[in-house]
């Protein structure tokens, strides 16, 4: 067993540029699901917090997303709603079954976060006649960013990394993308190595984002 | 006999005890005071070797804890310890507590090391609560537990931490119990404590310990009623109220 | 649109899901020990020493920030490269272990670290030798604090498992995919893996939350 392998990088500066647009691909799934994702997971927070007819069902759902694979969750959405006759684009379905897993293992995190906010801060809120918008607005919702935040944030990492399983019903994200480009010179290796260096840059650079966020949050906390 | 000369210790730049030199002889009680930090925890953990020390020697019975030939694991089984914070093991009852290091350090028989650790529970009362896991036990039972744990090993010397400051007042009382019963055994104690009426009753000597020095050494009646250092007659007046 | 073709699920396509998830069930079961090991060895170097720590950081950092289709097309092609000829099986294993062990080995240091260091001193002044008190005290007590956490990885790792279809394994979803493509009745196919996958992992997951709810109670200084 011997490695004489020898690495060419060239071709891969070359096709940096198309990684590049499918990293800006991964970003946008990522990105979306989560948009989507969070109030989907207060919803569902709202709901297991409800009577059993909300409660039932929100914890089904839960349960469903939490105890199945995402890539099962991605091809239910892509082969069964195209044997109904509705062809979403592969993009779409990333963006929908991504979104949805979000929602399923963050809806408890949020259930509990929507408990810790104390009956008597909003209270104190309604009493200075605030609505009930402006109080969950203004009240409710910064003090729940707190609670959530972490929790999202590595929920944000989960979806970048799931959202390279649409590469499997054809989306051209970064792993999509490299798996095209290395097909025309087979230096997959090179290719793969690249990728896995743009996915760890990708991860690093949405948690520092993240963090610019997240000490604004904690700054009465310092 | 248990034989300091001239220990020191540091914590970087900080010395913690500085040329302590010191005899207790067997079945002795020597109560250790002074305020808090000036270094009598660090020097019962020196004395079984759970600390280092920088220099100086501690002898036990004639052998050196700090020497690397000596065999600290079997010269502990000497030197019973017991801590402020009780340092219970979680996931045993009480009596598998007591039973545990018997079994392993002592290789008695299972049915051997239980007998042997019941009996120690009953000897501090605690016969009732040996399957009861530490969490469910109050303070007091579980310092009790670790007073009978480290008695199992039949240790020539016991070493005792602050043993009652971490307890609530109601159950120090019962702790100082079975301290009492051990001092009527006749066991050899080394006991660092707060309880100035306690050291007074209990002591054959005191030692008063002042930012990491040993500032006086006496009998109780001189340590509290007739100081000759300073030091002491101002710290024992400030606690005497 | 075809709504009919429910009857076109016969007997043997059930059987052979079933199979599928046997399959999905060992890949688990073989890749979780061996990341268990791993991380155990690793979580505990990196518990002991700093330079291990320093030395590992970047292999425990990496694993996690890169998908692990990724991690699968890498491994494959470099061992490919090397001419070993491995059968899908054990590259599976070796992945998924690989990339589990680098989870397991960091639930393993908070174990270990969780554990009082006074409990592990009382240890040693009842005169236990390090490897006495590492098996007797700091092991089961570590293991008490992380079981739910490696659950949670098991249950992770079920979920994993199937990735490795794309490397022609016949797990369960791979099992599926071709059930589907002969059925062509997508809908029932998946809701019975769907199904399939859920009666494997709720069960852990409830059992799991269950220790932790009740640990809450118990283990409280």
């Amino acid at each position: 067993m011997t490695f004489d392998y020898e690495f060419h990088w060239r071709t891969v500066l070359e096709d940096l540029p198309d990684l590049l647009a499918g990293a800006l691909v991964t970003l946008e799934v990522t990105g979306l699901s989560i948009a989507a994702g969070v109030p989907l997971a207060i919803a569902l927070g709202a709901l297991l917090r409800g009577p059993a007819a909300t409660r039932v069902p929100a914890r089904c759902f839960v349960e469903a997303a939490r105890n199945t694979p995402c890539l099962f969750q991605i091809y239910l959405f892509y082969y069964g709603l195209g044997a109904l006759g509705i062809n979403l684009s592969s993009f779409l379905v990333a963006v929908i079954a991504i979104s949805l897993n979000n929602a399923g293992y963050l809806a408890d995190t949020y259930r509990s976060a929507l408990q810790a906010v104390p009956v008597q801060q909003r209270s104190a809120a309604r009493s200075l006649g605030m609505t009930f918008g402006q109080t969950s607005f203004h009240v409710v919702l910064p003090l729940m960013a707190r609670i959530v935040y972490l929790p999202t944030v590595n929920q944000m990492i989960w979806a970048m990394l799931n959202s390279s399983l649409g590469t499997l019903i054809g989306l051209r994200e970064l792993t999509g993308v490299t798996q095209f480009v290395q097909s025309r010179s087979f230096r997959t290796l090179e290719f793969f190595l690249a990728t896995a260096g743009l996915y760890y840059l990708l991860a690093k650079a949405l948690m520092a984002a993240a963090s610019l966020y997240g000490r604004r949050l904690t700054r009465e906390a310092r | 006999m248990i034989s300091l000369r001239d220990v020191s210790k540091r914590f970087g730049s900080l010395r913690v005890i500085e040329s302590v030199s010191l005899d207790v002889e067997r079945g002795e009680v020597l109560c250790l005071i002074g305020s808090s930090g000036s270094g009598k925890s660090t020097l019962l953990q020196c004395i079984n070797g759970l600390e280092a020390i920088d220099g100086g020697t501690i002898e036990v019975d004639g052998i050196s804890v700090h020497d690397k030939r000596t065999d600290l694991n079997r010269l502990r089984q000497k030197l019973g310890i017991v801590f402020q914070q009780y340092n219970m093991f979680p996931h045993l009852t009480a009596l598998e507590n007591v039973a545990l290091a018997l079994k392993v350090v002592k290789r008695m028989g299972r049915a051997e090391a239980e007998a042997a650790a019941l009996r120690q529970l009953a000897y501090v009362g605690l016969e009732s609560k040996k399957d009861t896991f530490p969490g469910r036990l109050s303070g007091g039972q579980q310092q009790r537990v670790a007073i009978a744990r480290a008695l199992a090993m039949e240790p020539h010397y016991m070493l005792l931490d602050e043993v009652t400051s971490a307890l609530d007042p109601e159950l120090v009382a019962e702790v100082l119990q079975s301290l009492r019963k051990l001092r009527t055994d006749g066991m050899t104690m080394l006991i660092v404590t707060h309880e100035m009426r306690f050291a007074r009753e209990i002591a054959d000597r005191v030692a008063f310990f002042d930012r990491g020095r040993l500032a006086e050494v006496g009998p109780p009646s001189q340590i509290f009623d007739a100081p000759r250092d300073e030091r002491t007659a101002k710290f024992v007046g400030m606690t005497a109220r | 649109m075809n709504f009919s073709p429910y009857h076109d699920l016969g007997n043997g396509d059930v059987l052979f899901l079933l199979q599928g998830a046997g399959r999905t069930i060992l890949l688990t079961l073989f890749a979780g020990l061996i990341a268990s090991i791993l991380g155990l060895a690793l979580g505990w170097l990196r518990f002991v020493s700093r330079l291990a720590r320093i030395l590992t950081g970047p292999f425990v950092d990496v694993l996690r920030s890169v998908p692990l289709l990724v991690l699968l097309i890498l491994v494959g092609t470099f061992v490919g490269i090397l001419g070993i000829d491995l059968d899908p099986f054990s590259l599976a294993i070796g992945v998924l272990a690989l990339y589990a062990a680098a989870f397991a080995s960091e639930i393993a240091r908070a174990g270990f670290g969780s554990v009082d260091a006074r409990t592990r001193k009382a240890a040693r002044a009842l005169g236990m030798g390090a490897g006495q008190e590492v098996r007797h005290i700091l092991l089961p007590l570590a293991a008490r604090v992380v079981f739910p956490a490696w659950l949670g990885l098991l249950l992770a790792l079920v979920k994993d498992t199937a990735l490795v279809s794309t490397v022609g394994y016949m797990e369960l979803m791979k099992s599926s995919q071709v059930v589907v493509t002969q059925t062509n009745a997508p809908f029932v196919v998946f809701a019975v893996s769907g199904l399939l996958y859920f009666l494997i992992c709720y069960p852990c997951s409830v059992y799991g939350q269950r220790v932790e709810a009740r640990m809450k109670h118990d283990l409280a200084p």
